[in-house]
Protein backbone atom coordinates (compact mmCIF):
# COMPACT_ATOMS: atom_id res chain seq x y z
CA UNK A 1 0.00 0.00 0.00
CA UNK A 2 1.11 3.34 -0.81
CA UNK A 3 1.37 5.74 1.87
CA UNK A 4 3.54 8.71 1.81
CA UNK A 5 4.96 9.97 5.24
CA UNK A 6 3.05 12.94 4.99
CA UNK A 7 -0.09 11.30 4.91
CA UNK A 8 -3.06 12.33 7.53
CA UNK A 9 -4.16 9.87 9.82
CA UNK A 10 -7.69 10.12 8.28
CA UNK A 11 -6.06 9.28 4.58
CA UNK A 12 -4.24 6.42 5.90
CA UNK A 13 -7.50 4.82 7.68
CA UNK A 14 -9.24 5.64 4.49
CA UNK A 15 -6.97 3.85 2.37
CA UNK A 16 -6.49 1.13 4.85
CA UNK A 17 -9.96 0.51 4.98
CA UNK A 18 -10.31 0.27 1.47
CA UNK A 19 -7.67 -1.91 0.77
CA UNK A 20 -9.79 -4.80 3.26
CA UNK A 21 -13.21 -4.15 2.25
CA UNK A 22 -13.52 -2.11 -1.10
CA UNK A 23 -14.08 -4.84 -3.80
CA UNK A 24 -13.42 -2.67 -6.76
CA UNK A 25 -10.40 -1.87 -5.33
CA UNK A 26 -8.88 -4.94 -4.32
CA UNK A 27 -10.14 -7.18 -7.42
CA UNK A 28 -8.14 -4.46 -9.59
CA UNK A 29 -4.86 -5.32 -7.15
CA UNK A 30 -2.72 -7.97 -7.66
CA UNK A 31 -0.74 -7.27 -4.31
CA UNK A 32 -3.63 -7.39 -2.44
CA UNK A 33 -2.39 -9.89 0.41
CA UNK A 34 0.54 -7.46 1.28
CA UNK A 35 -1.67 -4.53 1.05
CA UNK A 36 -4.78 -6.00 3.37
CA UNK A 37 -1.23 -6.80 5.37
CA UNK A 38 -0.21 -3.11 6.08
CA UNK A 39 -3.92 -2.11 5.94
CA UNK A 40 -4.32 -4.13 9.52
CA UNK A 41 -1.23 -2.89 10.62
CA UNK A 42 -1.32 1.02 10.21
CA UNK A 43 -4.69 0.21 11.35
CA UNK A 44 -3.57 -1.13 14.69
CA UNK A 45 -1.34 1.89 14.52
CA UNK A 46 -3.70 4.30 14.30
CA UNK A 47 -6.38 1.91 17.29
CA UNK A 48 -3.67 1.95 20.13
CA UNK A 49 -3.12 5.15 21.21
CA UNK A 50 -6.87 6.42 20.79
CA UNK A 51 -7.82 3.11 22.80
CA UNK A 52 -5.58 3.40 25.55
CA UNK A 53 -1.88 5.00 27.30
CA UNK A 54 0.29 2.68 24.73
CA UNK A 55 1.88 3.18 21.49
CA UNK A 56 2.33 1.81 17.86
CA UNK A 57 5.34 0.08 19.53
CA UNK A 58 3.67 -1.79 22.01
CA UNK A 59 2.10 -4.15 19.77
CA UNK A 60 2.88 -7.41 18.59
CA UNK A 61 1.75 -8.84 15.09
CA UNK A 62 1.69 -12.62 14.63
CA UNK A 63 2.63 -12.60 11.16
CA UNK A 64 1.71 -16.19 10.24
CA UNK A 65 -2.02 -15.77 11.89
CA UNK A 66 -2.05 -12.41 10.27
CA UNK A 67 -1.61 -13.75 6.42
CA UNK A 68 -4.17 -16.87 7.58
CA UNK A 69 -6.53 -14.35 8.11
CA UNK A 70 -6.55 -12.30 5.24
CA UNK A 71 -6.64 -15.43 3.17
CA UNK A 72 -9.44 -17.22 4.82
CA UNK A 73 -11.47 -13.24 4.38
CA UNK A 74 -10.30 -12.97 1.06
CA UNK A 75 -11.46 -16.24 -0.34
CA UNK A 76 -15.05 -15.89 1.79
CA UNK A 77 -15.83 -12.73 0.59
CA UNK A 78 -14.59 -12.09 -2.72
CA UNK A 79 -13.75 -15.60 -3.86
CA UNK A 80 -17.03 -15.77 -6.09
CA UNK A 81 -15.77 -12.49 -7.60
CA UNK A 82 -12.52 -13.68 -8.29
CA UNK A 83 -13.87 -16.89 -10.05
CA UNK A 84 -16.71 -14.70 -12.14
CA UNK A 85 -13.63 -12.67 -13.68
CA UNK A 86 -12.06 -15.88 -14.20
CA UNK A 87 -14.82 -17.10 -15.89
CA UNK A 88 -15.03 -13.85 -17.47
CA UNK A 89 -11.45 -13.55 -19.10
CA UNK A 90 -11.67 -17.09 -20.21
CA UNK A 91 -15.14 -16.49 -22.28
CA UNK A 92 -13.29 -13.29 -23.77
CA UNK A 93 -10.08 -14.94 -24.88
CA UNK A 94 -12.34 -17.75 -26.37
CA UNK A 95 -11.55 -20.07 -23.73
CA UNK A 96 -14.70 -21.01 -22.97
CA UNK A 97 -17.86 -20.85 -24.72
CA UNK A 98 -19.91 -17.56 -22.98
CA UNK A 99 -22.97 -19.91 -21.67
CA UNK A 100 -20.64 -22.40 -20.20
CA UNK A 101 -19.34 -19.41 -18.34
CA UNK A 102 -23.15 -18.32 -16.94
CA UNK A 103 -24.11 -21.72 -16.46
CA UNK A 104 -21.12 -22.39 -14.03
CA UNK A 105 -21.71 -18.89 -12.18
CA UNK A 106 -25.67 -20.27 -12.01
CA UNK A 107 -24.35 -23.36 -10.47
CA UNK A 108 -21.90 -21.84 -7.82
CA UNK A 109 -25.32 -20.94 -5.87
CA UNK A 110 -26.38 -24.38 -6.01
CA UNK A 111 -22.90 -24.93 -3.56
CA UNK A 112 -22.63 -24.94 0.08
CA UNK A 113 -20.58 -21.69 -0.19
CA UNK A 114 -21.35 -19.49 2.86
CA UNK A 115 -21.08 -16.18 0.73
CA UNK A 116 -21.85 -17.34 -2.99
CA UNK A 117 -22.01 -13.73 -4.10
CA UNK A 118 -19.75 -12.14 -6.17
CA UNK A 119 -20.68 -8.38 -4.89
CA UNK A 120 -21.79 -9.40 -0.75
CA UNK A 121 -23.50 -6.75 1.29
CA UNK A 122 -20.86 -4.79 3.46
CA UNK A 123 -22.45 -6.35 6.65
CA UNK A 124 -21.42 -9.82 5.48
CA UNK A 125 -18.50 -8.59 4.23
CA UNK A 126 -17.35 -7.41 8.03
CA UNK A 127 -19.02 -10.03 9.58
CA UNK A 128 -16.60 -12.45 7.58
CA UNK A 129 -13.71 -10.16 8.47
CA UNK A 130 -14.75 -10.16 12.23
CA UNK A 131 -15.01 -13.73 12.52
CA UNK A 132 -11.41 -14.48 10.85
CA UNK A 133 -10.22 -11.38 12.86
CA UNK A 134 -11.47 -13.33 15.95
CA UNK A 135 -10.28 -16.71 15.06
CA UNK A 136 -7.05 -15.52 14.32
CA UNK A 137 -6.61 -12.79 16.57
CA UNK A 138 -3.25 -11.44 14.94
CA UNK A 139 -2.84 -8.03 16.73
CA UNK A 140 -2.16 -7.75 20.68
CA UNK A 141 -0.08 -5.55 23.16
CA UNK A 142 3.12 -7.10 24.36
CA UNK A 143 3.05 -8.87 27.66
CA UNK A 144 6.17 -6.94 29.08
CA UNK A 145 4.17 -3.75 28.80
CA UNK A 146 0.42 -4.87 29.27
CA UNK A 147 0.86 -7.44 31.88
CA UNK A 148 -1.71 -6.95 34.91
CA UNK A 149 -3.90 -4.67 32.74
CA UNK A 150 -7.45 -5.96 32.41
CA UNK A 151 -7.98 -4.79 29.53
CA UNK A 152 -5.19 -5.85 27.51
CA UNK A 153 -7.01 -9.66 27.09
CA UNK A 154 -9.43 -7.65 24.72
CA UNK A 155 -7.26 -5.23 22.67
CA UNK A 156 -7.78 -7.55 19.16
CA UNK A 157 -10.82 -8.10 19.71
CA UNK A 158 -11.75 -3.66 20.07
CA UNK A 159 -9.62 -3.79 17.38
CA UNK A 160 -11.46 -6.08 15.09
CA UNK A 161 -14.69 -3.86 15.72
CA UNK A 162 -13.34 -0.64 15.44
CA UNK A 163 -12.53 -1.56 11.66
CA UNK A 164 -15.48 -3.13 11.23
CA UNK A 165 -17.96 -0.30 12.52
CA UNK A 166 -15.49 2.18 11.07
CA UNK A 167 -16.12 0.78 7.60
CA UNK A 168 -19.51 0.60 7.95
CA UNK A 169 -19.82 3.90 9.08
CA UNK A 170 -17.37 4.60 5.85
CA UNK A 171 -20.19 3.31 3.44
CA UNK A 172 -22.97 6.13 5.18
CA UNK A 173 -25.72 5.64 7.83
CA UNK A 174 -24.80 4.98 11.54
CA UNK A 175 -24.02 2.57 13.52
CA UNK A 176 -26.51 2.55 16.60
CA UNK A 177 -25.41 0.47 19.46
CA UNK A 178 -28.63 1.98 21.72
CA UNK A 179 -28.95 3.78 24.85
CA UNK A 180 -25.97 4.75 26.70
CA UNK A 181 -26.39 1.59 29.13
CA UNK A 182 -27.18 -0.48 26.44
CA UNK A 183 -24.61 0.78 24.13
CA UNK A 184 -21.71 0.29 27.31
CA UNK A 185 -23.06 -3.40 27.92
CA UNK A 186 -22.95 -4.21 23.82
CA UNK A 187 -19.72 -3.13 23.98
CA UNK A 188 -18.25 -5.23 26.68
CA UNK A 189 -20.43 -8.43 25.13
CA UNK A 190 -18.78 -7.90 21.87
CA UNK A 191 -15.39 -7.46 23.04
CA UNK A 192 -15.97 -10.77 25.64
CA UNK A 193 -17.49 -12.14 22.66
CA UNK A 194 -14.96 -11.73 20.42
CA UNK A 195 -12.42 -13.01 22.49
CA UNK A 196 -13.43 -15.89 24.23
CA UNK A 197 -16.93 -17.21 22.51
CA UNK A 198 -17.40 -19.28 19.15
CA UNK A 199 -18.92 -16.95 16.89
CA UNK A 200 -20.27 -17.67 13.39
CA UNK A 201 -20.78 -15.75 10.29
CA UNK A 202 -24.60 -15.74 10.43
CA UNK A 203 -24.69 -14.20 14.32
CA UNK A 204 -22.67 -11.53 13.31
CA UNK A 205 -24.10 -11.18 10.52
CA UNK A 206 -27.21 -10.51 12.07
CA UNK A 207 -25.67 -8.10 14.69
CA UNK A 208 -24.18 -6.04 12.28
CA UNK A 209 -27.29 -5.64 10.35
CA UNK A 210 -29.19 -4.87 13.63
CA UNK A 211 -26.68 -2.10 14.38
CA UNK A 212 -26.13 -0.48 10.90
CA UNK A 213 -28.18 1.72 9.21
CA UNK A 214 -28.23 3.40 6.22
CA UNK A 215 -28.49 6.90 5.54
CA UNK A 216 -32.13 6.56 4.66
CA UNK A 217 -32.85 5.14 8.17
CA UNK A 218 -33.15 1.27 7.07
CA UNK A 219 -31.56 -1.06 7.86
CA UNK A 220 -30.34 -3.99 5.12
CA UNK A 221 -32.60 -6.24 6.92
CA UNK A 222 -35.48 -4.14 7.76
CA UNK A 223 -37.87 -1.08 7.91
CA UNK A 224 -38.59 1.14 10.82
CA UNK A 225 -40.68 -0.81 13.29
CA UNK A 226 -44.13 0.60 12.53
CA UNK A 227 -43.42 -0.40 8.88
CA UNK A 228 -41.96 -3.54 10.05
CA UNK A 229 -45.34 -5.80 10.24
CA UNK A 230 -46.56 -4.50 6.14
CA UNK A 231 -42.82 -4.87 5.32
CA UNK A 232 -43.16 -8.20 6.44
CA UNK A 233 -46.16 -9.21 4.64
CA UNK A 234 -45.08 -7.85 1.54
CA UNK A 235 -41.56 -8.98 1.35
CA UNK A 236 -40.72 -10.72 -1.66
CA UNK A 237 -38.13 -12.49 -0.65
CA UNK A 238 -35.07 -12.96 -3.26
CA UNK A 239 -34.10 -16.57 -5.20
CA UNK A 240 -30.71 -15.65 -4.09
CA UNK A 241 -30.28 -14.33 -0.44
CA UNK A 242 -27.36 -14.61 -0.35
CA UNK A 243 -25.22 -11.10 -1.22
CA UNK B 1 -42.36 -11.84 -8.78
CA UNK B 2 -39.93 -11.83 -11.50
CA UNK B 3 -39.13 -15.52 -12.97
CA UNK B 4 -36.42 -17.61 -12.11
CA UNK B 5 -34.13 -17.32 -14.89
CA UNK B 6 -34.32 -13.25 -14.51
CA UNK B 7 -32.99 -13.61 -10.73
CA UNK B 8 -30.41 -15.83 -11.42
CA UNK B 9 -29.23 -14.38 -14.39
CA UNK B 10 -25.21 -13.85 -13.53
CA UNK B 11 -23.20 -10.78 -13.18
CA UNK B 12 -20.68 -9.34 -15.25
CA UNK B 13 -17.36 -7.93 -14.06
CA UNK B 14 -18.38 -4.88 -15.20
CA UNK B 15 -21.84 -5.48 -13.64
CA UNK B 16 -20.42 -6.20 -10.21
CA UNK B 17 -18.37 -3.00 -10.32
CA UNK B 18 -21.05 -0.87 -10.44
CA UNK B 19 -23.71 -2.41 -9.05
CA UNK B 20 -25.02 -0.89 -6.19
CA UNK B 21 -25.69 -3.57 -3.04
CA UNK B 22 -29.24 -2.41 -2.84
CA UNK B 23 -28.29 0.03 -0.30
CA UNK B 24 -26.75 3.20 -1.20
CA UNK B 25 -22.65 3.27 -0.86
CA UNK B 26 -21.03 2.15 -3.94
CA UNK B 27 -17.78 0.42 -3.98
CA UNK B 28 -14.99 2.65 -4.60
CA UNK B 29 -16.63 6.01 -4.09
CA UNK B 30 -14.09 8.21 -3.56
CA UNK B 31 -15.53 11.83 -2.17
CA UNK B 32 -16.85 9.61 1.33
CA UNK B 33 -14.72 10.60 4.13
CA UNK B 34 -13.71 8.93 7.57
CA UNK B 35 -15.60 9.90 9.99
CA UNK B 36 -12.82 10.41 12.26
CA UNK B 37 -15.19 11.78 14.81
CA UNK B 38 -16.80 8.22 15.16
CA UNK B 39 -13.38 6.35 15.08
CA UNK B 40 -12.33 8.08 18.08
CA UNK B 41 -15.35 8.40 20.40
CA UNK B 42 -15.72 4.47 19.66
CA UNK B 43 -12.36 3.97 20.44
CA UNK B 44 -12.44 6.10 23.49
CA UNK B 45 -15.25 4.42 24.76
CA UNK B 46 -13.49 1.09 24.59
CA UNK B 47 -10.84 2.12 26.13
CA UNK B 48 -13.10 3.37 29.05
CA UNK B 49 -14.92 -0.02 29.70
CA UNK B 50 -14.65 -1.88 32.93
CA UNK B 51 -15.02 -5.32 32.48
CA UNK B 52 -16.89 -6.78 35.26
CA UNK B 53 -15.46 -9.83 36.93
CA UNK B 54 -18.28 -12.02 36.02
CA UNK B 55 -18.37 -10.91 31.81
CA UNK B 56 -15.06 -13.43 32.02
Amino acid sequence: MDITLTESPDGIMAKSLDALFDSSKILANPDWQEDMQSALENLAGLYVPKVSNFTPLDLEFDWHAMRRLIGRFHREVYGVAVLYRTLDEMAKQGGLDSTAANNIKDGISTLGIRINSPAPLMTRRVAAFSLWMATFRPVRLKWSVSKGDKRAPFFCAGLNFWIATNWLRRCGGTVNLGTKADYQKRLERVLHDFTYREINLSSLEFFYCGIFQTAEGKSEIAGPLDSFASELAGLVLPVHPAQ
Amino acid sequence: MPALDEVAAPFSMEEISQRVNHTSYPDGEEERQVDMEFADALAADIGALEFAENCE
